[in-house]
């Protein structure tokens, strides 16, 4: 477990966090845009210092304010993926891997690294060479090429297109889930935590307001529907018995026919975050006569 | 509104990809198909308070029933109230101190002559109800 706790103030914003983040799973740092979510992190690897509090990786103590523990970010066994991708725009996918590790002594797991997210081949092409999913595959395996005891990903997606993005949700979880690495997810996207996170702490104005699984986060009960889709309302409209309520799923528009009194009991409005829930027996399927 | 229910799980027979949930509401068992995944996700155990929804629309009305209906799940009422829309209608039905929702065409509710203070049955296959457990904080 890592047990994080720490206040810090600047500018007049108070972050005062505690978290405990169990090893081998994928806990999401969840809230809007200044929640502190993003300085956490950096709080965490060491990039920044808290004012005071306690930072402690299983036995290992990376701070302590009142005995002057401050380990410095290079001796923790961090590793860390940005939204903006931070590869050396000189050196080649390979060398980027393999940057701050023995390359030759490293040189099949760099290989199987980048087989690992489909870029054998890639090996030699530069940063400005790739596009932007190919280039947070690379920033995602450099990071694990150090074999970090936690990795910390700041909104790595956000800059991506939605199907890049979904490509890479997908992968993502397979391979986070193979290394059974610790991970620390900052996203602000609710389909995104929903199918990544084993556990969210959902943060507001520099404080914890809830932490569970993603279903007790949201939703505080569990269902029976197997199917469950996150999701924005985008439009509402009325009718005295069945409402039209159309949700947006990633880059779909799902249009579904909501009892109107439910909407009311919900005080449900555009903009709304809602996951849409349906028995399995509830659909049909159409095979496609081409390959989608 | 999607009827809300409180009932207690009476017995669970768990099958190779479906569970079989015998809940008692009140006096009426109700019968719901969940899928096994489900069942075990959500621990469900015999003995457990449960809330079951039923959505308005998989809800059939029936009068004078009579004759034998494969569909599992019956309660006599009484119509408390009608909502008519320009094509459907909601039906609300008092059933053991509970409201239920149906919501028909209202070519049915003509056809049938529904009314405030009529006795019917609402309906519902086991296959559309929906179980729903808080998750205790």
């Amino acid at each position: 477990m890592l047990h994080v706790s720490f206040k810090k103030i600047w500018n007049g914003f108070t972050l005062d966090a505690t978290l405990e983040i169990p090893f081998g799973k994928i806990t999401a740092l969840f809230g809007p845009s200044g929640a502190g979510k993003s300085t956490i992190l950096r709080i965490i690897s060491g990039l920044e210092t808290a004012d005071e509090g306690r930072i402690s990786y299983g036995s290992e103590v990376w701070f302590d304010k009142l005995s002057g523990i401050h380990l410095p970010p290079q001796q923790r066994p961090v590793g860390f993926v940005f939204q903006d991708f931070a590869l050396f725009p000189h050196l080649t996918v390979k060398k980027n891997v393999a940057y701050g590790i023995k390359e030759k002594k490293h040189a099949q797991e760099v290989r199987d690294l980048i087989s690992l997210v489909g870029l054998s081949g890639y090996e030699h092409y530069y940063p400005a060479q790739l596009s932007g999913g190919q280039k947070q595959r690379v920033a995602l395996i450099r990071a694990l090429a150090r074999k970090p005891g936690l990795l910390l990903m700041d909104e790595p997606l956000s800059a991506l297109d939605w199907e890049t993005r979904r490509q890479l949700q997908e992968d993502l979880k397979q391979i986070l889930r193979q290394f059974n690495v610790t991970t620390i997810y900052v996203t602000h996207d609710i389909t995104e935590m929903y199918k990544l996170a084993d556990y969210v702490i959902a943060l507001e104005s520099g404080k914890v307001m809830r932490r569970g699984t993603p279903e007790e986060i949201f939703l505080g009960k569990k269902l029976s529907t197997r199917i469950q889709i996150s999701g924005k309302v985008i439009g509402i409209e009325s009718d005295p018995i069945m409402v039209a309520v159309t949700v947006m799923h990633e880059d779909q528009y799902i249009k579904t026919l909501i009892d109107a009194e439910e909407i009311d009991r919900m005080d449900l409005k555009i903009g709304d975050d809602v996951i849409i829930g349906a028995k399995s027996s509830d659909v049909i399927l159409f095979k496609t006569l081409t390959k989608l | 509104m999607a009827s809300r229910l409180r009932g207690t799980i009476v017995k669970i027979t768990p099958g190779q990809i479906h569970a079989h949930v015998q809940i008692l509401w009140k006096a009426i068992p109700l019968s719901v198909i969940v899928t096994r995944a489900s069942c075990e996700d959500m621990h469900l155990t015999a003995g457990d308070d449960i809330n079951v929804i039923i959505k308005g629309t998989d809800v059939m009305l029936a009068k004078s029933l009579s004759g034998l209906l494969s569909a599992r799940n019956r309660a006599k009422g009484v119509v408390k109230h009608i909502v008519q829309g320009d094509v459907l209608s909601k039906v609300f039905v008092e059933s053991q101190g509970d409201t239920l929702h149906a919501i028909i065409t209202n070519a049915s509710l003509k056809e049938m002559d529904i009314h405030h203070g009529d006795e019917v049955t609402a309906i519902v296959k086991s296959t559309e109800l929906i179980l729903s457990k808080e998750i205790e904080s």
